[in-house]
């Protein structure tokens, strides 16, 4: 057993949830967004969430007071028993807790996924297995003998190469892979969607936690029980412990094996994904090759098996080019490793934007088509960047867009699947998508749902959301340096003129200023000096 | 968080009933210190110098000033009465939920959830209850500002009386964030006890420690080999010592023959056992508190937590087992300062006592081996009853092993819903280290124990310098010293009152659950059971015990007064049906021992005796099996009656020593299936209870 660190422990308080079911708790935890930009404005402190536990916790909470909700946080803060108790039973249930502070965590989360990697992992069994990589086996629940068979033998060829498998622990395809690869000795990594305390507990996985040999690990609370948004939430993460991807079967626009994959390949792209090649086909692998998936070479020995992997992961020895050159995606927040500079890496901040920007648009857009040009009405923003913003969600095949008229609308398939980081966003214990009570109209306050702990002047309307959005990562991004216009456009990636509309607000309300000759913006200072001192 | 000074005084006059009360030295600073969240606080004081007041003053104090709740954890909860009254006086909002109260704990809840109490008392026992934390304390734990530990030095391994639900509160407060307020309390902590809690409650561990003397107490020690001695001793002094106070046994039988005892000599004194129920319990209390009893001759139910400031006297009737638990009794005596006296009298079955205490502490490698193997063959988990039937343990010991386990960190075994199951982490070698000090370390203390016995003078000396403070704080002893004979008469009438009576003997109505017998299940027919009988006394009590021990294990023959004693006691019991002819249970191992005696006494109550039963096999001696399945299986098929001896009229069946009494119900089904009468049994000893 690690020690828990103290940085994890405030994690722990602000974010999980710790009573069974996590009603009573709902709206009080900070979304990962939320807590991401508490990091940030701690960072602009000089602090950190832990020390919020600290000595000096009531100047800083003073310093933050302007800008979160000081009751909710007092709460949040208040909530040290709690935690202390639900630590001490994990720890008698051999399950540890770790959050992206702690060496322990897997490196492959955090430089995949950037701030999307979950703040919190709870896990059982060998910890080193979380940085192995391996290939990560996916698919339907429901499935054929001959395909349970095909991946129970691939899972023994894996462990045979010394491969691990990564996958999640899912009836069907992921059991079979599992199960192959640990009775034939090797090494397994289960990413849980639910249920982590009473999996570990299972009588099959015992000898295998034992021997160091598995390893179980769900970002959700070990008490969780199924919930469709976790299961897509957590289908990052088996791509991300991987080397490479394999998925032995899929539907068709549906189904979180689907959506896991195309998220995979087009989103994240942490890994190379493969679609099974022998026998039967399948009209979702195909249509996951169409949308850019590899054929799986269907190895039958353990040389070709580990040259595939390994090359995939970059490590071959004999100096050929990889297949496939993971992109690194590093995030702009990393909890505690300090914001992304800009002038060093400039996509991050734009990939932010578009995450943000994406579920905006794919909230707004859940119930009825609209088009480009009351999109940007709704928002306020610039047509032209909202085009811009719609053509990169089409071709992510998020939003389909239909002509005569031209109208945008979220894909029937990714509904569920887009609707995943919302849900994450909003609650811990929503189904997917709005609930029926929540007006689709754009205009209507969705504050029910949604607690804002940031008292920023108009996010009832879509357009004060979008604005919220930009205006905290802008704020984020002249947090340590003066920007001109033209160097923040390019940043983000949107157009100057989008940028000057953001920007004129910040300047009126004090946040930034504005020097002229050279034009340029910065950060003003003033008010965390009276916060601190 | 601010303290203020003036609010503090004022709930401190209002809690007391004293308009000119002041604070003891340190009680205001240990206020201070917690409400203004100065990191963890551990308070050494001796009981009744005001804790309470710490923590309900700091309780409300906190609260005032819009915190939330405080949660204290006592093995106390039933004792704290007096304390709960001056807490209302206070206007402190302060709500229990133990095991006594559970109709209440809704409401209890949902006062807590309103935020409409200001303190919450639970016992370690209710803590480390997985449901209990689940369903009432998860949800009510968002809002608590301020853990107090009671009775802190169970938290130490090497505390002298060792909680096992203790283990959870020591790793709970390991995981406590800085800002949450931790204030623990005890009366004794020797420096090793320090060392642990300061490691446990963190480095910034701020202590605040009383002195150990109590010059108003008179202590003496005198060896009395033999009960009968001590009890003679009690009659003659107990009259002579100032006002009430508690005459303490090591186990509850003793406290009842005690107080039986002292009562036939026309003292007033009663027993008070833990196997009372509690408004039985109270009234005693109250009987003490009010003088109306000479003294309650108790055991250490009545304990941490009583508070009779003019308690006269605090004598032990054996040794216990520890100096911080014999300082915790005595130190009762003479709270208010007036003379008392502490009189610890010494005998022969005190180590006997302590050891099986020593012994019977923890489970033996054998029974977790046996538990654990047990789970291992059985994927899908045991509930108990099903675990009780795999294992040769009885009842309390596995109940005793499968909670010890589970609460090891990681737990090798848990229980999920109603069955034991292994978990993923198997048993750490520290579990049997821990168990090996602490073993040590409980005789260390007995032998500590004998060595204050053995002292002539300067007893506050080395009971101080024990709990490590400082010796040159004893005073010198205000009374004159007790005298330390006997009247031999007297031991001569209590040696009689021993042999006295015997003990019942209850019949066994149930065959044991699941024993997997087609014949031997649910029920015993009445027609085929045994009617109560009685044994001549307990095994290894005083009275005839010794004679019977000598007679089993070296004459090899019972004396004739043994038979005489069984005969008077015959006499005595008349039972009805009046027994017609006699017969015993056989032994291949001892064949001559019990017939010899069986016969001896069927003459000398002028009975024909037949030797109606056969031993046909050896097994095991019935001791050596731990529960009554075990205990039934080994006996059945290896008895059978010879049907020429048996005769109709009811039996007295005689045997020498009864345990389980399995060996008996047999052979009275047996002989009832024979066509015997009823069965009427009668053994030398009873070493079952």
């Amino acid at each position: 057993m690690v020690d828990i660190s103290l940085t994890t422990q405030a994690i722990l308080m602000l974010v999980a949830p710790l009573l069974a079911g996590g009603r009573t708790e709902a709206g009080l935890l900070l979304t990962p967004k939320e807590y991401t930009r508490l990091v940030q404005a701690l960072q602009q402190l000089d602090s950190r969430p832990s020390d919020l536990l600290g000595s000096e916790a009531s100047e800083l909470l003073d310093a933050l007071a302007c800008d979160f909700d000081q009751e909710r946080l007092d709460r949040l803060l208040a909530r040290g028993m709690q935690v202390s108790l639900a630590l001490e039973q994990w720890q008698r249930l051999s399950i540890q807790v770790i959050s992206r502070a702690d060496s322990l965590y897997p490196r492959r989360l955090k430089k995949s996924l950037g701030y999307r990697s979950p703040s919190l992992l709870y896990f059982c069994g060998n910890p080193a297995l979380l940085n192995k990589g391996g290939l990560a086996v996916v698919g339907s629940r429901q499935v054929d003998t001959d395909l349970l068979a095909y991946t129970h033998d691939l899972g023994a060829l894996a462990a045979a190469a010394g491969c691990t498998i990564v996958s999640g622990g899912a009836r069907g395809i992921d059991q079979a892979s599992m199960q192959g690869a640990a009775a034939a000795g090797g090494k397994v990594v289960g990413v849980l969607a639910h249920d982590l305390a009473r999996t570990v507990m299972q009588r099959d996985n015992r000898n295998a936690l034992m021997n160091h040999e598995l390893l179980l690990c769900s970002p959700f609370d070990p008490a969780a029980g199924f919930k469709a948004w976790q299961a897509m939430d957590r289908n990052k993460l088996i791509y991300a412990l991987a080397d490479a991807a394999l998925v032995v079967q899929s539907d068709v626009g549906k189904g979180g094996t689907w959506s896991g994959a195309r998220e995979q390949i087009r989103k994240f792209r942490c890994v190379p994904v493969y679609t099974r090649t022998a026998g039967p086909s399948s009209p979702g692998l195909a249509a996951l090759r169409d949308l850019g998936a590899g054929s799986w070479p269907e190895p039958h020995d353990v040389e070709t098996f580990r040259t595939i992997v390994d090359s995939a992961a970059g490590r071959d020895s004999s100096g050929k080019v990889p297949i496939h050159t993971p992109k690194p995606r590093d995030g702009a927040a990393q909890g505690q490793a300090g914001p992304t500079q800009p002038d060093t890496a400039g996509s991050p901040w734009a990939d932010e934007l578009q995450g943000r920007v994406e579920d905006l648009l794919l909230r707004l857009l859940v119930y009825e088509p609209a088009s480009a040009r009351a999109i940007a009405d709704c928002l306020q923003a610039r047509p032209h960047q909202v085009q811009s913003w719609l053509k990169h969600l089409v071709e992510a095949g998020k939003l389909t867009k239909s002509t005569r008229p031209v109208l945008y609308q979220v894909t029937s398939g990714a509904r569920e699947a887009g609707s995943s980081p919302i849900a994450v966003t909003k609650g811990r214990d929503k189904p997917n998508g709005p609930s029926p009570s929540q007006s689709p109209l754009p205009n209507v306050h969705m504050s029910n749902i949604d607690t804002p702990i940031f008292h920023k002047p108009d996010s009832t309307t879509w357009a004060g959301k979008l604005r919220c959005e930009a205006e905290d990562l802008l704020l984020r991004l002249f947090a340590r340096q003066a920007l001109t216009v033209k160097a923040v456009a390019e940043t983000l990636q949107v157009s100057q003129i989008q940028v000057e509309q953001w920007l004129e607000p910040l300047v009126a309300a004090g946040k930034l200023t504005k020097a002229s000759r050279p034009l340029y913006y910065q950060r003003n200072t003033s008010k965390q000096q009276t916060g601190l001192l | 968080m601010q303290f203020n000074s003036n609010l503090a005084l004022a709930l401190l006059r209002r809690g007391t009933q004293n308009a000119s009360a002041t604070f003891h030295e340190d009680q205001d600073k240990a206020i201070q210190h917690v409400v203004e969240g100065n990191g963890p606080l551990l308070l050494v004081q001796k009981t009744g110098w005001g804790k309470s007041n710490v923590y309900f003053i700091a309780a409300k104090l906190l609260r005032e000033q819009g915190s939330g709740p405080t949660l204290l954890v006592s093995p106390l909860l039933a004792l704290m009465r007096n304390q709960l009254e001056a807490a209302h006086r206070m206007d402190v909002r302060a709500e229990t939920i133990n095991s006594s109260n559970r109709q209440e704990w809704d409401e209890v809840v949902h006062r807590m959830m309103c935020d409409d109490v200001d303190i919450l008392l639970i016992s370690p026992e209710r803590l480390a209850n997985e449901d209990f934390r689940e369903r009432v304390l998860l949800p009510i734990a968002g809002r608590i500002v301020l853990l107090v530990v009671d009775e802190a030095h169970c938290i130490s391994d090497w505390g002298h009386d060792f909680r096992p639900d203790y283990r959870r509160i020591e790793r709970l407060v390991r995981l406590f964030p800085p800002n949450l307020r931790l204030l623990a309390t005890t009366a004794t902590a020797n420096s090793r006890v320090m060392e642990d809690l300061q490691n446990t409650l963190g480095c910034g561990l701020r202590v605040l420690h009383g002195d150990l003397s109590r010059p108003s107490l008179t202590l003496q020690t005198i060896a009395m080999p033999k009960p009968a001695q001590r009890m003679a001793w009690l009659a003659e002094r107990l009259p002579e010592m100032p006002g009430s106070g508690i005459v303490y046994t090591l186990t509850i039988r003793d406290a009842h023959r005690l107080a039986a005892w002292l009562n036939s000599q026309h003292l007033n004194v009663s027993a008070y056992t833990g196997d009372m129920d509690n408004s039985e319990r109270q009234c005693l209390e109250e009987a003490l508190l009010s003088n109306q009893v000479k003294a309650l001759v108790a055991t250490v139910a009545l304990g941490m937590g009583y508070d009779k400031p003019d308690l006269g006297f605090v004598i032990h009737y054996q040794t216990p087992g520890s100096v911080v638990s014999y300082y915790q009794q005595v130190g009762r005596a003479g709270r208010d300062g007036n003379p008392a006296y502490g009189v610890l009298l010494s005998g022969w079955e005190e180590t006997d006592i302590t050891d099986f205490f020593i012994n019977s502490a923890f489970p033996s490698q054998d029974e977790v081996r046996q538990v654990i193997e047990a789970l291992e063959r059985e994927p899908k988990g045991l509930s108990m009853s099903e675990l009780a039937r795999e294992v040769n343990m009885n009842n309390k010991r596995l109940q005793q092993t499968t909670k010890l386990l589970a609460l090891e960190s990681p737990a090798p075994i848990l229980k999920q819903g109603s069955k034991w199951q292994l978990t993923p982490t198997p048993l750490s070698e520290s579990f049997w280290q821990r168990i090996e000090r602490l073993t040590e370390l409980r005789r260390a203390e007995q032998q500590q124990m004998q060595e204050y016995v053995s002292l002539s003078s300067g007893h506050m000396e080395f009971l101080i310098a024990a709990l490590d403070g400082d010796p040159r704080t004893a005073t010198l002893p205000g009374l004159p010293s007790v005298r330390t004979e006997a009247n031999p008469r007297l031991a001569q009438e209590a040696e009689q009152f021993l042999r006295k009576g015997g003990v019942d003997i209850q019949p066994r109505k149930q065959w044991p659950p699941s024993m997997g017998h087609p014949l031997f299940k649910g029920t015993i027919r009445e027609a085929s059971r045994a009617n109560p009988g009685k044994a001549l006394c307990r095994w290894g009590d005083g009275g005839w015990g010794p004679l019977v021990d000598h007679g089993k294990y070296q004459a090899g023959q019972f004396s004739d007064e043994l038979v005489q004693a069984c005969a008077q006691l015959v006499w005595e019991w008349a039972p009805s049906p009046c027994p017609e002819w006699a017969a015993c249970i056989p032994s291949r191992r001892h064949p001559e021992l019990v017939p010899d005696f069986a016969r001896r006494l069927a003459v000398s109550l002028g009975l024909p005796f037949g030797l109606a039963l056969l031993k046909t096999q050896d097994h095991p001696p019935q001791k050596t099996m731990a529960n009554s399945a075990h205990q039934c299986r080994n006996v059945i098929d290896t008895m059978q009656v010879v049907p020429e001896n048996v005769r109709v009229g009811p039996v007295l069946l005689v045997d020498d020593i009864v345990d389980s009494r399995w060996t008996l119900t047999m052979a009275a089904w047996l002989l009832r299936q024979a066509g015997s009468g009823e069965v009427l049994p009668m053994t030398l000893a009873d070493a079952g209870g």
